[in-house]
């Protein structure tokens, strides 16, 4: 099945209201999906990393749980600690 | 007496430091048997994309389907509420337990989120926006993430294709010691059954992967094509820690399901798992750490591709193609970072059709038929045999025999996701609901 974005909502599959691109990700999201003042989606929202929150997470830290991208965690020997759990270890 | 189909969806009742959804489902099976439920189906065990960054381990959601006298439905919840806080683990702050309960049909609403649910991501403010919508009695502890794979799970009733999975567990106070599965009576198994079984060994390496590593209850599990052929293999093998329970999952694993969608390079989201094809631009490279590096091209747009080094023979795949290549590739997108764009972390890799592969070669001597050398810079070439010198004469293109074939090539299974259809399943599909049940497929 050929993907086809901009039809309806990428995420709640709506087909009304005005759909608008992601500043992150680049999904059409309708208005109950997006937050309209960071003009991103909410999927977006949930999986940035909640450091600097200009990146999408790539995993989540082992110790707090929380989602990090490639710059604020590092993964040694399959576990991911972010930056934060880091700094509270030494 | 009324009975009501009850599905009774559940997710995230795991950590990184122990438990496990299926062996929490285990528990409630034993305890929903003793109050009376009657089994419509197996425990689906659905996993959903492997892309997404929040998972614990292979982003399984578990869905319970049964009858019960209709009076009763109102007390599951609560009482699956009382045995899931006695299981959680309190000391890791990233478990977001979820479990929803829907009865009579499965709503249509959740048939079309637990597809969406397979190949992108989807916010927990969708989850709690259906089971408002639908007014679903739920279960949501923690920032409520588990609730997306709860509805998911009730979502995918398996009609398509569908395996099995037998699953050993430990007592939940033993988990920090090694399982001890003895190798010999895997390989013995995986003999014995043949093509019954999937993805239990990696045969390049005899490595078995039925045992998992992390701190969790599971011994082991035992995929396959037949609930028969399951329990029947768990019967050889052979592990120092013993059984306390078992149980037969009836699942999407090994069916490709999560790779439903084809899409073009331009409308390439983070985390999606798709189907995309193009045109790779230049010879892939090797970088450091062993990662094959690629670029393909759809026209308009370019996208990275990476295949890791872990995947052993499938990177050698990757490493030998060239530009013009055209190829269909199954990926997980990997976010962009300050590093690098947004990356197609290669699962699968379909090769179309080759390119001519040419090298430059020095031209032949028209007297004596053997290769000329080089006379120099701007000289032309000249016949080391009988001395003709031709300063024109320029290299000649030469085609060269490709290694690679057109074809689909996969990771060893050792590097293959819970879902990814194995060489093994290729042409095997199990499709609608089982009509009856084994007699016994669970203990306790």
């Amino acid at each position: 099945m050929l993907f086809k974005p901009g039809e309806s909502c990428e995420i709640c599959d709506s087909r009304e209201g005005v759909l608008e691109q992601c500043s992150m990700c680049g999904a059409y999201s309708c208005e109950n999906c997006r937050d309209d003042e960071e003009k991103i989606c909410l999927t977006c929202q949930e999986a940035r990393c909640f450091i600097c929150a200009e990146y999408l997470a790539s995993r989540a830290c082992d110790r707090c749980g929380r989602l990090v991208c490639e710059d604020h965690g590092v993964k040694v020997n399959e576990v991911t600690v972010c930056d934060l759990c880091r700094a509270n270890e030494t | 007496m009324t009975m009501t189909a009850v599905h009774l969806g559940m997710d995230d009742i795991d950590s990184p430091r122990g438990g496990c959804t299926t062996h929490f489902a285990s528990l409630l099976v034993e305890e929903l048997t003793e109050v009376g439920a009657n089994w419509l189906d197996y425990p689906n065990l659905i996993r959903l994309n492997p892309n997404i960054p929040y998972r614990t381990r292979g982003n399984g959601a578990i869905a319970l389907r049964f009858e019960i006298e209709a009076a009763d439905v109102d007390r599951i919840l609560p009482r699956s509420n009382l045995l899931l806080k006695k299981y959680l683990k309190e000391d890791y702050p990233n478990t977001n337990p979820g479990m929803v309960i829907a009865t009579g049909d499965v709503p249509v609403d959740l048939l079309g989120f637990s597809k969406l649910t397979l190949w992108r991501t989807v916010p927990v403010a969708l989850a709690r926006r259906l089971v408002a919508k639908l007014a679903l009695p739920y279960i949501a502890i923690g920032n409520g993430r588990g609730l997306i794979g709860a509805l998911s799970a009730i979502g995918n009733p398996l009609l398509q294709d569908h395996t099995y999975e037998y699953i050993a567990y430990r007592s939940i106070e033993l988990t920090s010691r090694a399982r001890g599965v003895v190798v010999d009576s895997v390989l013995k198994m995986n003999q014995e059954f043949g093509d019954r079984l999937f993805s239990n060994i990696d045969s390049s390496t005899q490595k078995i992967l039925i045992e998992p590593h992390g701190p969790d209850p599971v011994i082991y599990g035992i995929r396959g094509e037949t609930p028969l052929d399951v329990i029947a293999a768990a019967d050889l093998v052979q592990s120092r820690q013993d059984k306390e329970r078992w149980m037969v999952f009836r699942t999407n694993q090994g069916t490709g399901a999560h790779l439903d969608h084809r899409v073009r390079l331009s409308d390439i989201r983070p985390y999606m798992a798709a189907v995309v094809e193009g045109e790779v631009t230049a010879k892939s490279k090797i970088i450091e750490g062993g990662h094959v590096i690629f670029t393909i091209t759809d026209g308009p747009t370019n996208a990275e591709c990476a295949v890791y080094e872990p995947t052993g023979d499938f990177r050698e795949i990757a490493a030998m193609l060239i530009e013009g290549d055209k190829v269909s590739l199954d990926v997980g997108v990997r976010p962009a970072s300050r590093m690098h764009g947004l990356t197609l972390n290669v699962e699968g890799l379909g090769i179309l059709q080759l390119a001519n592969e040419v090298i430059l070669v020095n031209p032949i001597c028209p007297h004596c038929l053997k290769r000329m050398k080089s006379a120099g810079k701007e000289k032309g070439f000249k016949c080391i045999k009988c001395g003709f010198k031709d300063p024109q004469a320029k290299k000649t293109e030469s085609l060269v025999e490709r290694q690679l074939k057109a074809g689909m090539y996969l990771p060893p299974p050792r590097a293959q996701r819970h879902l990814t259809r194995p060489k093994d399943r290729m042409e095997r599909k199990n499709e609608g609901m089982p009509s009856n049940f084994v007699n016994k497929w669970h203990d306790p």
